[in-house]
């Protein structure tokens, strides 16, 4: 890591609106994303990612949404303040996003060639605008541009979309790829497609890419870094390789337990007693301690994120250096 | 003893077009298949999506349409032009649908939910209704005080909790499970996995489980089909299967799976699966297969013994 | 007992204050009007004569009871300005104490007679007193378009519900009868039948009651068609649920959302349709008080105003507060969610 993240987010907190009042969804939320790596976001649904994927953008729905604290540093600079004019300039050129349900977020009567030469609508380029478009679907996969050009969203698979999906991602040449759960509604043969193909878009254009999911085999596959949430909150962070080797907060080791692997020996599966929380009911303290078979009196208290040697942070009292 | 056994299953569904709704061509979603299950099993049938797998475990109860084929249910032959016939099966053959959130009528309590089965198939009588559901509740892993309660108030696990206690209550002999953990998260999923094998355990259960996650499969099963566009094209017991996999799409599934091993990335499976509704001539996965010769073009191959099980190849892969 | 969406829906109706209050108006209105009887009347509530309690609000006594000559009805009105009478009892008249069918022919002018103490609205060109007539009228009108509209629910829900469950050839076949059935006249029909038979309360229910649902049957058949697809309906038929418990059970507690915003509306429509039949004399026989049959005198009479502008302000304020109710069960079912993306 010897250059300047592309992206620092440092202590996220967003609410949203409830009956009334405000329930935090999450907490203090802070990562770093290096240039040209993929940084995994994983945790299982209500955990908060995807709110705070929105939140980098501030696509949160509104009414209802808030950041409520927190910066998000854009190569150094944070966006969260900037007025709407600038923030629209942000998004689709410096971030992008893609989403899983390929279907669902292209408009149905529009063609292809409609929807990606709309971003150029909305950002500057000098350059060749239809060569750009039919050069980056050439490298997303299609031997036929102009057929798929042509073609409405619905006469395309999912596969073929997603592979659309990524191609007008890089058009303005990001820093950044937000990648939102994108091969959940794909089947695993065509996951292992797309994946390969972000990898190697990646690698042609050094982009970064944050990819959210639920999915640890995905995370172990293709993140270089990553980040693991539980409850609204990052409970480790770090190196990839090192995580895999040696994942240190209880939560990360009974979700790495529950999950079947084909490439060991082992064939049992070991659940996690209990239930996620819900935001609403959040508590100061540790929220993984009623599910923990660690828990001891300190976590009664909300537990800081340590540093361990290598790329390694864990939020967890296990690991807290010094007089407990 | 077999209790769910096919015999050249086929359920194809019309496409209509035109200006007068003629049938131009069908959706050939279950395609000649033949399947057994035995007392006591949990048998997989896996494959991605689309390629039939849902389609036959309803058709199998009579919840889609059999075009042709034999279906008998504990030996029983099956009139399948007579929704009727499946009546005196209800009781002992179950189904578990995948998704939590539609599977439970919005405006039924857990009790009416849980109860209405038991009554209907006379398992227990107006007077022990009550204490019936409590146990069952229990089985499940739920608090019997929420029997009050809406399903709008439960998580998606607990709501297949209540979906597996509904079906468990008659006492029946096979329950399909038709991607019953898909739409749940991977910690929820272990605790009903866990929860699936130790009712079968208790109850002497058999289970036909229908899934597209293969490691999951390779966790709960002893024998498994593996289904793409319609057809199976192998069936083996499960250790064979991952250890020595006999058709290429099998190899492909295998190794498309992101494992934890971080050494070992996914091999890419080229092309995508043709839909349900071509008529191929020759090999149905001939043009993704790598390693398709002259003869695969021909005609599909039958599913023929191989080294381990069925299968539907003319040149399986061997181990080395 | 009930949902949790269906606590929320009465939570947010309630939220909504111009239609929770004209629930509660309404409502105490309708109830109060079931008891006209003992609000506009001229028998009294209550009267005690030579030491013996009677009520002949209820009951039916002859004027030889209270000393009077002959064996049809006391003439109450006249007996309490009568001094034989007062000097051996009295009696509790209603709050108003007119009826509705009484005409007061010996007040001094014509017909109709303005606003006055003894007549708080005036009477119209037969003399007999209005606020009575709109009273009363408001309970024919409600009482009507309430059934109107229940006829109007279960016959929808019924012939809608099986069109979209059954679905297939039976659909077809009945919906081009509904077709060729809602493209009738229904006033003409009413008209008619109205001419042979004589119209009455009853037969003009029937017959607008066989065209009211054909509206509602649309909706009914539309959400049976997609709620029998649920997995929930799947899994019923799995179980070995029959036909009838899946309809009635399963499907139609999921079915109602439209019927419960629709009728409203619906009673709007039939309070209109009764006082326009009334207004053009093809409804309620003469001399049943109804307000389409004041709308027509106040019309006829316009230098009586007092007639016209008082059943038009009752039609109105009514019409509002219902209308009021169906815009709240309408946001309460569909709240209408203000989502901003900047």
């Amino acid at each position: 890591m010897n250059r300047e993240p592309v992206l620092t987010v440092e202590d996220l907190t967003v609410s949203f609106e409830s009956n009334g009042e405000d329930i935090e969804i999450t907490d203090r939320v802070s990562f770093n994303i290096c240039p040209g790596e993929v940084f995994g976001l994983v945790g299982e649904s209500g955990c908060g990612k995807t709110v705070t994927a929105l939140a980098l953008l501030r696509l949160l729905p509104m009414p209802g949404g808030r950041i409520l604290s927190g910066r998000v540093l854009l190569k150094g600079s944070d966006i969260l303040p900037l007025p709407l004019a600038e923030i629209r300039k942000v998004r689709g050129r410096d971030i992008t996003m893609i989403f899983q349900e390929p279907s669902a977020s292209m408009n149905p009567l529009l063609t292809v060639e409609r929807q990606l030469m709309e971003c150029f609508d909305y950002h500057e380029f000098s350059g060749d605008r239809e060569g750009r478009v039919r050069d980056l679907l050439n490298r997303v996969g299609f031997n036929d541009p102009e057929r798929i050009l042509h073609s409405f969203p619905h006469e395309l698979s999912g596969g073929m979309l997603q592979r659309v999906m990524i191609a007008m991602a890089l058009i303005m040449s990001p820093s950044l790829i937000i990648a939102d759960e994108p091969t959940t509604a794909l089947d695993v043969t065509v996951q292992a497609q797309i994946m390969e193909l972000l990898l190697m878009m990646k690698r042609e254009t050094d982009t970064s890419i944050l990819l959210i999911t639920h999915n640890m085999g995905l995370i172990a596959q293709y993140a270089d870094r990553l980040a693991v949430m539980y409850a609204g909150r990052i409970v480790e962070e770090g190196s990839a390789d090192i995580f895999f080797e040696n994942p240190l907060h209880p939560y990360s080791r009974g979700l790495l337990d529950a999950i079947p692997r084909l490439d060991s020996k082992r064939e049992e599966i070991v659940p996690i007693p209990g239930q996620v929380p819900q935001p609403s009911d959040y508590v100061a303290g540790c929220r993984f301690q009623e599910r923990c078979s660690h828990a001891f009196s300190r976590c009664a208290d909300r537990p800081e994120p340590v540093s361990l040697d290598r790329d390694q942070r864990v939020a967890c009292f296990l690991y807290q250096k010094g007089p407990l | 003893m077999t209790i769910l056994e096919t015999r050249r299953l086929k359920s194809y569904f019309p496409v209509k077009g035109g200006v007068f709704h003629n049938v131009q061509d069908y959706i050939r979603a279950v395609d000649d298949v033949s399947l057994e299950v035995k007392g006591g099993e949990i048998v997989s049938i896996v494959g991605e999506s689309g390629c039939g797998k849902t389609t036959l475990g309803l058709s199998i109860l009579g919840l889609a349409p059999v075009t042709s084929g034999e279906i008998y249910l504990s030996g029983n032959k099956i009139n399948a032009d007579n929704f009727d016939s499946w009546g005196p099966f209800r009781k002992d053959f179950q189904i578990i649908f995948q998704d939590p959130f539609t599977s439970l009528n919005p405006r039924h309590t857990v009790y009416r939910i849980l109860s209405e089965p038991m009554l209907i198939h006379k398992i227990c009588g107006r007077k022990d209704i009550k204490d019936a559901v409590a146990a069952l509740m229990e089985q499940v892993g739920l608090s019997p005080d929420y029997m009050g309660r809406f399903p709008h108030a439960f998580s998606g696990g607990q709501r297949q909790r209540i979906a597996i206690a509904r079906s468990i209550g008659v006492r029946p002999r096979l329950i399909v499970c038709d991607e019953v953990v898909s739409s749940l998260d991977v910690s929820v999923q272990a605790q009903i996995i866990r929860l699936l094998m130790d009712i079968r355990e208790e109850m002497g259960l058999t289970i036909l489980f229908i899934a597209h996650d293969l490691s999951l499969v390779r966790v709960i099963s002893d024998r498994v089909y593996v289904m793409y566009l319609g057809k199976i094209v192998e069936t083996c017991r499960t250790k064979d299967l991952f250890e020595n996999p006999q058709h290429p799409y099998t190899e492909a599934l295998l190794n498309s799976i992101p494992t934890l091993d971080r050494g070992k990335r996914p091999r890419i499976l080229k092309g995508e699966a043709s839909s349900l509704m071509e008529l191929r001539a020759g090999c149905i996965f001939m043009n993704r297969c790598p390693y398709v010769q002259a003869r695969c073009a021909q005609k599909h191959p039958d599913l023929l013994p191989g080294r381990n099980g069925l299968v539907s190849c003319y040149f399986p892969l061997s181990s080395y | 007992m009930f949902s949790e969406l269906t606590k929320d829906r009465l939570k947010r109706f309630k939220r909504i204050r111009r239609s929770y209050y004209s629930l509660w108006i309404l409502g105490i209105a309708f109830s109060l009007s079931l008891f006209s009887e003992f609000i506009a009347n001229d028998k009294p509530l209550f009267l005690r004569y030579d030491g013996k309690t009677f009520f002949p609000v209820i009951f039916f006594y002859s004027g030889q009871t209270f000393g009077g000559q002959y064996r049809t009805e006391a003439d109450y009105l006249s007996l309490n300005r009568d001094r034989a009478f007062l000097e051996k009892g009295f009696m509790i008249l209603p709050l108003i104490p007119h009826s509705p069918l009484h005409s007061y022919l010996d007040l001094a002018e014509n017909p109709p007679h303005p606003p006055s103490g003894s007549h708080w609205l005036g009477t119209d060109s037969t003399a007999r007193d209005v606020l009575a007539r709109l009273i009363y009228g408001f309970r024919i009108c409600m009482t009507f378009a309430l059934c109107l509209m229940i006829m109007g629910a279960v016959m929808g829900i019924v012939i809608g519900g099986i069109q979209g469950y059954i679905g297939g050839t039976t659909d077809i076949i009945a919906q081009r009868f509904i077709e060729i059935w809602s493209s009738l006249p229904f006033l003409y029909v009413v008209i008619l039948v109205g001419s042979i038979y004589g119209s009455n309360f009853m037969l003009l229910l029937v017959v607008m009651g066989i065209f009211q649902w054909i509206g509602l049957s649309y909706y009914m058949r539309g959400e049976f068609y997609k709620l029998k697809n649920m997995t929930y309906v799947r899994a019923a038929r799995a179980m070995g649920i029959g036909h009838a418990s899946i309809f009635f059970r399963q499907i139609l507690p999921n079915a109602l959302t439209p019927v419960i915003t629709i009728m409203p509306f619906s009673l709007i429509g039939g309070i209109t349709s009764l006082t326009a039949l009334d207004f053009l004399g093809f409804g309620l026989p003469p001399p049943t008080p109804s307000w389409g049959e004041l709308l027509s005198q106040g019309l006829n009479n316009l230098y009586a105003p007092w007639i016209a502008v008082s059943t038009v302000a009752a039609l109105f304020i009514t019409l509002l507060l219902a209308t009021f109710i169906g815009e709240g069960v309408r946001e309460a079912f569909d709240p209408k969610s203000e989502y901003r993306i900047e």
